[in-house]
């Protein structure tokens, strides 16, 4: 399920039809997607690097929990995206009611 | 029945059609009843305190009801047991309801002299559950109510009222006009109150009183709400129009919390068709007030007509005070509907108004925590600048494929989502609302992703 939906567009009194709803879902999914990923990247040391080079055959799984364990502040890595990118939809939600 | 009783009663049921007044003719029926005994405690400012030292109060066994409510449509059976007059225009009835298996409850409800507050039936204020003594004032009333000045002659700290083993308490604390206490002196008569049913509380709301659980958290939120303090009036009416949504509902606290855990469409939802069932109760007072307003109007001016034609002065001068009181009646005529019509509009209003409101909370909140996460986001920034071994790490992160970084990212957000899903059930529950055509939004859309996709350019540029 997205994380960007129309509900939640509607809590922000954005009212927008179900294409544009998929389009902003699928670009805010992309977009939070590259900065969840500048950020983890940046975080890892050279050998946890080579490490995460070696587990492209690792399940889903295998890899959240390796990411968990390894990359420090995880969590709160995503979290802080899902954050700043909700918060600059919310900005931009006044310019889409005075527009 | 007696003449001067049934002249009160009378003059109650003139009152009630003129639909202005509602508590003060209930009050001086008691007041004139010979069956029903009145206990004045005087104001706790006028007294002496030597001769008082705990204050003017007084303590009565509820033995007699002074009317029964009984509906034949439910097993619930509802005493009038009291009623306590706080000066002349808010009064609080001690009702005992009381089911088939014999569980017995006792509550305190609220009337004031507004027949459109509450669709004319007294508010719960609180159970008497004999260990705990219900304070009364005038921002409790206010607050419950939902509107300034609807508690006329009660004080900030009116009376403590309390019930232990069917005795009622009933302590003036530092009231200006005083409390008057009716009850039943007799044995075996009842009153024949004929307006006892909107003293209690509907059969639903009454029996979810004597359910043990329900009862204990009904009067922990009683209290919850009497410790707040609604300065504005925003809140205020916020309260009441949130306080009305568990009335419309089933005057059911549970489904009050649950909408308050909702998003704010739901709300709106619910609000709004609050403010529809108010309107369509609303609606026959509407027409009787415009139809007296017309009557008012046409008597006016049928008057006016006549004083045109009056022939010497003193036939004018007749003629034109009737003018006058016709026009007296024709604003005062006015002004109800007027109230009544406001009043009506305001509900809508106040729909989007509380929507608005709640949408910028929500919005702010957002923006909070946008500037919350840069905070930490460049500290851990700041925390990684002196790391030499970042441009190690790059080159080796380099020859991961890109698809599986798409992936570990991927994954994170999911976490992330079901995280946030599993915690926020508001998402799951908002109604279908219908959608209009969005040109300018789809605009704003435009500009918005154009927007996003050159801060992702920037920021692959500077990679």
């Amino acid at each position: 399920m997205a994380l960007l939906n129309k509900e939640l567009l509607k809590e922000l009194g954005i009212n927008l039809s179900d294409e544009d709803v998929e389009l902003l879902s699928e670009h805010f999914d992309t977009t939070l997607r590259a900065r969840v990923i500048e950020e983890i990247v940046q975080e890892l040391s050279p050998e946890q690097a080579s490490l995460l080079a070696t587990m492209q055959s690792a399940s889903d799984e295998e890899l959240l929990n390796w990411l968990k364990s390894n990359v420090l502040d995880f969590n709160d890595i995503v979290s802080d995206e899902v954050d700043i990118l909700l918060g600059e939809l919310a900005e931009n939600s006044e310019s889409f009611n005075k527009g | 029945m007696p003449i001067e009783q049934l002249e009160h009663s009378n003059q109650a049921q003139d009152n009630s059609l003129s639909g202005e007044i509602m508590v003060t003719p209930e009050l001086e029926m008691l007041r004139h009843n010979p069956v029903i005994d009145s206990s004045e405690l005087f104001s706790a400012r006028k007294m002496n305190s030597s001769e008082y030292p705990e204050g003017p109060n007084v303590k009565i066994n509820l033995s007699t009801p002074i009317e029964s409510a009984v509906s034949s449509r439910s097993d619930v059976e509802q005493d009038l047991m009291a009623v306590i007059s706080l000066g002349e225009s808010v009064a609080l009835g001690v009702v005992k309801g009381k089911d088939s298996a014999g569980k017995e409850v006792s509550y305190v409800s609220l009337l004031n002299n507004d027949p459109e507050d509450n669709g004319g039936r007294a508010r719960l204020i609180g159970v008497l559950s004999g260990d705990t003594p219900i304070s009364i004032g005038r921002q409790k009333i206010e607050q419950l109510v939902g509107r300034k000045g609807c508690a006329p002659g009660v004080s900030g700290e009116h009376c403590t009222i309390d019930l232990k083993n069917g005795i009622l308490s009933v302590q003036d604390e530092a009231s200006l006009n005083g409390t008057t206490v009716f009850t039943n002196a007799t044995k075996n008569t009842t009153v024949g109150l004929p307006n006892v049913r909107m003293w209690s509380q509907p059969s639903s709301e009454t029996k979810q009183l004597l359910r043990p659980d329900d009862k204990n958290s009904d009067t922990m939120t009683l209290k919850t709400e009497s410790n707040e303090s609604p300065e504005t009036s925003e809140l205020a009416k916020d309260n009441e129009a949130r306080y009305t949504d568990a009335q419309i509902l089933g005057k059911s606290f549970r489904v009050r919390r649950a909408v308050q855990e909702t998003g704010t469409q739901s709300i709106k939802a619910w609000q709004g068709l609050k403010a529809k069932v108010h309107n369509t109760i609303d609606a026959p007072g509407k027409i009787v007030k415009q139809f007296a307003y017309n009557r008012a109007k046409s008597s006016h001016e049928r008057r006016e007509a006549r004083l045109k034609t009056a022939t010497n002065m003193r036939l004018q001068q007749k003629r034109l005070i009737a003018v006058e009181k016709a026009k007296s009646k024709l604003e005062q005529r006015e002004n109800i509907l007027n109230s009544h019509t406001g009043r009506m509009n305001q509900r809508v209003s106040l729909v989007s108004e509380n929507a608005n409101r709640r949408r910028q909370e929500y919005i702010d909140d957002l923006k909070s925590r946008k500037q919350t996460a840069l905070a930490r986001k460049a500290v851990r920034e700041q925390l990684r600048q002196d790391n030499a071994t970042r441009r190690e790490t790059r080159s080796i992160l380099a020859e991961i494929p890109r698809y599986q970084l798409d992936r570990v990212g991927q994954i994170a957000i999911l976490a992330e989502t079901s995280r946030r899903l599993s915690t926020h059930s508001q998402t799951t529950e908002s109604p279908t609302l219908s959608n209009r055509p969005e040109q300018e939004h789809a605009k704003n859309l435009e500009l918005l992703l154009k927007q996003v996709l050159n801060e992702t350019h920037e920021s692959e540029d500077q990679e």
